[in-house]
């Protein structure tokens, strides 16, 4: 019955700077706060018998020693839970190791204070036993109060922080599952196509032999070209592009007069950086819905052009948009998924008809391949 | 002879149908056809007894083929990898190939599709080709107990079985036969050889109960035609 546990980084390890030094703003004023309010209290508790410079220094003194120990013991404290990673185990917060902390915690400070008024303030034996009956209770009952105070503070801000990271961590691994998977499904050899294609093939063979080889080569490029756009992110263009053109140079085949094609392409764009099978999957989807579809013949048209610091790119066929099947918008959406995952806001596709065509566009960042 | 229809909307695919057949002497084809709707016409003039059917075309599948004939010649569907049509082959009873066409399966496919002369098929009984959502089913005009109207569809009884066809009932009554179906009422054509029992009913009709339990109520004046008719036969 041993669940795996998850096995998160020590909290003191690759923190970034900025957690670091929020903690030492709080520490300082926190301190500096408790210190300068005692140090006023205990100027007003003055007896007029008391001479004042010398009662001045010395609570001066006593504050200072306060305030050191203190922000050295939170400090040690802070280490000692990090290290045993108290606040991120999922078991849950060792509230009595906290309580036994915080009045371990009290007692050294406070005994580090009275040792302070010893060395400053000449306590004797006799005025140490009689501070232990008259004062002890109330000081440590207040150390006590301000050491819970800090531990509280310190689990809450701490342990929010965790949840918080392990919701992004959580978050940024559906994220990487979804774009793996996304890939794969785009990845797929469309079968419907594939056997179509073997079966053009094997007519071929006994009409057009040479006609036949050159399909052959055109499949074996764009099935080869398929299977390996899983591994990479992005791709030149004119890779896709040449993919794109196998596929259509076999559906011609197969289509023959119905299958009609036009292209624009700005030939400067063929470098920059574009995710595989992509453009492929809308013009598979133009192909599957306009010109099988079609009785008459249907022109396809691609276009890849820049605007600005984008590059836009249409693939349209004449025909109309069907709102019956929702397969239709399956490509389309799950390449629109994809570029969300690669580029965020700026990437996107939609799919619209006007005057007779139904046109996919996509637009994405104009960006060379990575090296 | 096989008098056989080639239909597909890829001049290469009926090339490679056509070279496949030219080893089939027995068969003869009569026309190619590169759509439903000209397939459809093909089919009335020629009347062939085969038919070999693509099944994703332009402008109609191949099932909205079938569907549209009032009598269905054996058909060989033929199409390259299409899961629902694979999973509507699986209901219905006939042979279909997958593309590239494998000439063993083809032979077996034609054994089967030309076992029997398609002439006596079509004299004793025929088909109906009925698609609802993705089921499809091949059904013999005999085991059809009902027909029933909804609006401008048609139920179809059969077995256990009552798809909805795109159909008028009207256009059932004028090609079913007269001998083997009759007209119950405005909403019902029943098959004679499915009355199980007729009873009178009050208002002067009759009440008829079918092999499948249902009862269909008959008017006066259809009881009159009916009995009448079946005196005189």
């Amino acid at each position: 019955m041993t669940q795996p546990r998850f096995q998160s980084e020590p909290e003191t390890m690759a923190r970034p700077a900025s957690t670091n030094r929020a903690f030492w703003l709080c520490q300082t004023l926190g301190w500096g706060t408790f210190a300068v309010t005692l140090f006023l209290l205990t100027l007003f508790s003055r007896r007029p018998t008391d001479d004042f410079g010398h009662f001045f220094l010395t609570a001066a003194l006593i504050m200072a020693i306060s305030l050191a120990a203190g922000m050295a013991l939170s400090q040690a404290w802070r280490k000692f839970i990090q290290r045993r990673a108290w606040l991120v185990r999922s078991t849950g917060l060792p509230v009595w190791r906290l309580i036994a902390g915080i009045v371990v915690l009290s007692v050294v400070q406070m005994g580090l204070v009275l040792l302070g008024y010893v060395v400053v303030d000449d306590f004797g034996v006799a005025k140490i036993m009689d501070w232990v009956r008259t004062g002890m209770p109330g000081t440590l009952c207040g150390w006590l109060a301000i050491y819970t105070v800090w531990t509280v503070l310190y689990v809450a801000t701490v342990s929010r922080r965790h949840t918080r990271r392990m919701e992004i961590e959580k978050l940024q691994m559906e994220l990487h599952f979804k774009d793996a998977e996304l890939r794969a499904l785009q990845a797929q050899v469309n079968p419907h196509f594939f056997f179509n294609s073997l079966n053009s093939i094997r007519a071929l063979i006994h009409q057009d032999a040479e006609a036949a080889s050159e399909v052959i080569d055109r499949l074996a490029s764009m099935m080869r070209y398929t299977l390996q756009s899983g591994r990479t992110e992005t791709v030149p263009l004119a890779q896709e592009m040449r993919a794109v053109h196998d596929y259509l140079a076999i559906e011609k085949i197969r289509f023959e007069d119905r299958l009609k094609l036009s292209e624009s392409i700005d030939p400067q764009l063929e470098g920059m950086a574009f995710p595989p099978m992509i453009l492929q999957t809308l013009v598979e989807n133009a192909v599957k819905y306009g010109v099988e579809t079609s009785l008459e013949p249907c022109e396809l048209h691609i276009s890849a052009q820049r605007d600005g610091g984008q590059m836009k790119l249409t693939v349209s066929n004449q025909g109309r948009l069907r709102e019956v099947t929702g397969s239709t918008k399956v490509g389309v959406r799950n390449a629109g998924k994809r570029l969300a995952l690669l580029f965020g806001a700026d990437a996107g596709v939609d799919l619209f008809e006007q005057d007779g065509w139904v046109t996919a566009r996509l637009s994405l960042p104009c960006q060379p391949v990575p090296a | 002879m096989i008098r056989t229809l080639i239909v597909d909307d890829e001049r290469l695919a009926r090339a490679e149908l056509r070279r496949l057949l030219a080893a089939h002497t027995e068969i003869e084809i009569v026309a190619e056809a590169a759509s439903a709707a000209q397939a459809h016409e093909l089919i009335e003039q020629h009347q062939p007894d085969l038919l070999l059917l693509d099944v994703q075309m332009p402008g109609g599948t191949g099932f909205d083929l079938l569907e549209s004939l009032d009598r269905v010649p054996p058909t060989i569907f033929a199409t390259a990898f299409d899961q629902y049509a694979v999973k509507a082959f699986e209901v219905s009873a006939l042979d279909y190939l997958l593309k590239p066409i494998e000439p063993r399966r083809l032979a077996a496919a034609l054994a089967k599709a030309g076992a029997r002369p398609a002439t006596h098929e079509r004299a004793e009984g025929g088909r109906i080709f009925i698609k609802d959502g993705q089921r499809c089913w091949f059904v013999a005009l005999e085991k059809i107990v009902l027909l029933e109207s909804e609006g401008n569809y048609t139920r179809v009884f059969f077995d256990n079985e009552k798809p909805l066809m795109l159909r008028p009932l009207t256009q059932f009554e004028e090609t079913l036969d007269a001998e083997r179906f009759t007209r119950a009422s405005r909403k019902h054509i029943v098959n004679l050889a499915h009355i199980a029992r007729m009873d009178s009913a009050e208002s002067g009709g009759l009440t008829l109960t079918l092999s499948n339990g249902l009862q269909v109520p008959m008017s006066r004046r259809r009881a009159a035609e009916f009995k009448g008719a079946t005196l005189e036969g």
